[in-house]
């Protein structure tokens, strides 16, 4: 009987911490698509089930992790307020909504953004613009 | 793009048609400053007398009304300070714009313009 309770309260403790380990947690890298779900942060925004927005995708990216978007789309304007990169395939876009901003880098001193989209781009200006 | 006291780097980045293409908030480096200031410099990257840069390899910035946006940089000797560099080679390019580059607050001014290129290494 008592060894019965035993088992019976590690077999909770262990399935309460799967629970917890196992809901939105947090990650080094997270993905979005042009067919992801928000609703995947549940299970971290993996590349099997990527979000659909920067915005969620950052709530579950640890600082100085990264977010990769997956395909040209739109990911919505996002705020982001800790170290971070994100990276995307060229046509990954942020539309700005109407008279707002579409991304605020609000990280403070000392933490590093870094936003790179991997892409050949053409046309280089010949010499610096301004200097 | 807003960026608030913060250091970014931005890679392929492109602005397009914006009232706005990329504001910046805060102090930024001296003027004449080295490319890999902020990186070398523990003072402006720990003390927040710094707080603010964006550098920028390549990336089209066309059809904006404003381009660049500078508030608040503070002054370097008379000059506004830097908030927005161009990696050296990897400028870039820039058409279709109403007005370049403007200053608003503390350390606003219009000569010589923010900005240049770093020649330092990025992270």
């Amino acid at each position: 009987m008592k060894y019965g309770a035993l088992l019976r309260n590690a077999v909770c403790a262990t399935v309460v911490t799967f629970a917890l380990t196992h809901s939105a947690q947090a990650t080094l890298r997270t993905f979005v698509s042009n067919n992801g779900n928000d609703a995947n942060t549940a299970t971290s925004c993996q590349p099997t089930a990527p979000c659909r927005t920067f915005a969620q995708a950052i709530t579950v990216t640890d600082p100085s992790g990264e977010i990769v978007a997956m395909d040209a789309s739109g990911y919505g304007p996002v705020t982001i307020t800790k170290a971070l990169s994100i990276i995307g395939v060229d046509g990954a876009t942020v539309g700005a909504p109407a008279g707002g901003i579409g991304v605020t880098i609000n990280a403070g001193t000392g933490n590093l953004v870094v936003i790179r989209i991997r892409s050949t781009v053409s046309n280089w200006a010949a010499t610096p613009a301004f200097s | 793009m807003t960026v608030n006291s913060t250091h970014a780097n931005l890679y392929n980045v492109s602005f397009i048609g914006n009232i706005t293409g990329l504001q910046t908030i805060g102090a930024g480096v001296p003027f004449n400053s080295g490319g890999s200031f902020y990186d070398t410099n523990n003072a402006c990257l720990t003390s927040g007398a710094c707080p603010t840069l964006v550098r920028i390899a390549g990336g089209n910035i066309v059809s904006n009304a404003t381009v660049f946006l500078e508030t608040n940089p503070t002054s370097t000797g008379g000059k506004p300070s830097l908030t927005i560099w161009f990696w050296n080679g990897l400028n870039p390019h820039i058409t279709g714009f109403g007005t370049y580059i403007t200053t608003f607050g503390t350390g606003a001014g219009t000569a010589p313009s923010p900005g240049g290129y770093g020649t330092g290494q990025f992270n």
